[in-house]
C-alpha cells in the first residue's frame, strides 16, 4: 500500500498509508490537486499540528478507516451527544488542552468524524452544569458586571415548583 | 495539595480561549436549550458568541419565549385557580388551589404590558370610560 509522509510542526515525520491519510479532506484535496507520484518521497508539512496531536489523529484515523462517511446533518436540529462509541470515549480520556488541540487539528485537517466526536465530548462536559460550574471547569473569568449578572440571573431563574 | 493551592499551574495552555469563535459556536450547537441558557450567562464572550450565531440565537430566543409563556399561563389563567400572595416587596407566591402546588414567581420577571382579558359587555355594562381611570377587573389583583 502506498504511503505518504506527514511532517508535524516540530519536525517529526510520520509515514501513513494514503488511504488513512485521506480521512482528512484537506490532505485528500491536496493529493488530488497536486497528483501523487509513487516513486517520489514527498513530505506533506502540517504546520498547525504538533507531533503529539498528529500521533493521536493518526491513531484515530487508523481505527476509523473503514467507517462509512458521516451523514449530512440538519443544522437546526438539536444533535445527540450520547452516541459516542466506547473506543472513542477511551481515546478522548485526555486532558482539556489535548482535547482542544484535537478539535483545532480536526478542524484544520477537515476530519468530520473526529471533529464531531471531540465537540460532543466538550458539549457533554458543559451539559447540566450551572454557569458557575462551567466557569470552574474551563477556567473562565466571570466578566459580567454585578448588575448584568443580576439581570441574567433574574431572566433565567423562575418558578421553582415546590 | 499543590493542586488546591495553584490550580492554574495544572491547566494546559490550550483551552476555550484558543478556539476560534466558529468552533466554539459549533460546540454549543450540540447543547440542549437549557444548557445553552447556562452557557449564555457564563461570560460576556460566550454570550456574544451565542448572540452572533443565528442558530444559537434563535434557539435561545425561542426557549426564553417558552419560559415567559409558561409563567404567564400560570399567573394569568383564572381557570387553574391561582391565588397570588405577596409576602415581600419583590416576591409573589402563587398557590394553585386545585392541585395544591405552590409556585414562586419573581415579580420583576412578569411581562410589563400584559393585555388583560376583556370582560363581556353584559357583565361590565358596556366599555369602561377612561374618565375615572379605574379598571375594576378581578384579575387586577394578580398584578401587585
Amino acid at each position: 500500500m502506498p504511503q505518504i509522509k506527514l511532517q508535524s510542526s516540530d519536525g517529526e515525520t510520520f509515514a501513513v498509508d494514503v488511504e488513512i491519510a485521506k480521512c482528512s479532506v484537506t490532505i485528500k484535496t491536496m493529493l488530488e490537486d497536486l497528483g501523487m507520484d509513487e516513486e517520489e518521497e514527498e513530505v506533506v508539512p502540517l504546520p498547525n499540528v504538533n507531533s503529539a496531536i498528529l500521533k493521536k489523529v493518526i491513531q484515530w484515523a487508523t481505527y476509523h478507516k473503514d467507517d462509512p462517511p458521516p451523514p449530512e446533518d440538519d443544522e437546526n436540529k438539536e444533535k445527540r451527544t450520547d452516541d459516542i462509541s466506547s473506543w472513542d470515549a477511551d481515546f478522548l480520556k485526555v486532558d482539556q488542552g489535548t482535547l482542544f488541540e484535537l478539535i483545532l487539528a480536526a478542524n484544520y485537517l477537515d476530519i468530520k468524524g473526529l471533529l464531531d466526536v471531540t465537540c460532543k465530548t466538550v458539549a457533554n462536559m458543559i451539559k447540566g452544569k450551572a454557569p458557575e460550574e462551567i466557569r470552574k471547569t474551563f477556567n473562565i473569568k466571570n466578566d459580567f458586571t454585578a448588575s448584568e449578572e443580576e439581570q441574567v440571573r433574574k431572566e433565567n431563574e423562575w418558578c421553582e415548583e415546590k | 495539595m499543590y493542586f488546591q493551592l495553584f490550580p492554574f499551574a495544572f491547566i494546559n495552555q490550550a483551552s476555550f480561549h484558543l478556539l476560534p469563535v466558529e468552533l466554539i459556536a459549533l460546540i454549543f450547537r450540540y447543547l440542549d436549550d437549557d444548557s445553552l441558557l447556562n452557557v449564555f450567562s457564563t461570560s460576556r464572550r460566550w454570550a456574544a458568541i451565542c448572540r452572533g450565531d443565528p442558530i444559537l440565537r434563535n434557539r435561545i430566543r425561542n426557549r426564553v419565549r417558552e419560559i415567559q409563556k409558561e409563567r404567564r399561563r400560570v399567573v394569568l389563567n383564572p381557570s387553574i385557580g391561582v391565588e397570588v400572595i405577596r409576602t415581600e416587596p419583590t416576591m409573589m407566591f402563587a398557590t394553585n388551589n386545585i392541585s395544591n402546588k405552590r409556585v414562586t414567581v419573581k415579580r420583576d420577571i412578569l411581562p410589563r404590558n400584559v393585555r388583560l382579558p376583556k370582560l363581556n359587555k353584559e357583565v361590565s355594562g358596556g366599555p369602561i370610560r377612561s374618565k375615572t381611570n379605574v379598571r375594576k377587573l378581578p384579575y387586577r389583583k394578580l398584578r401587585l
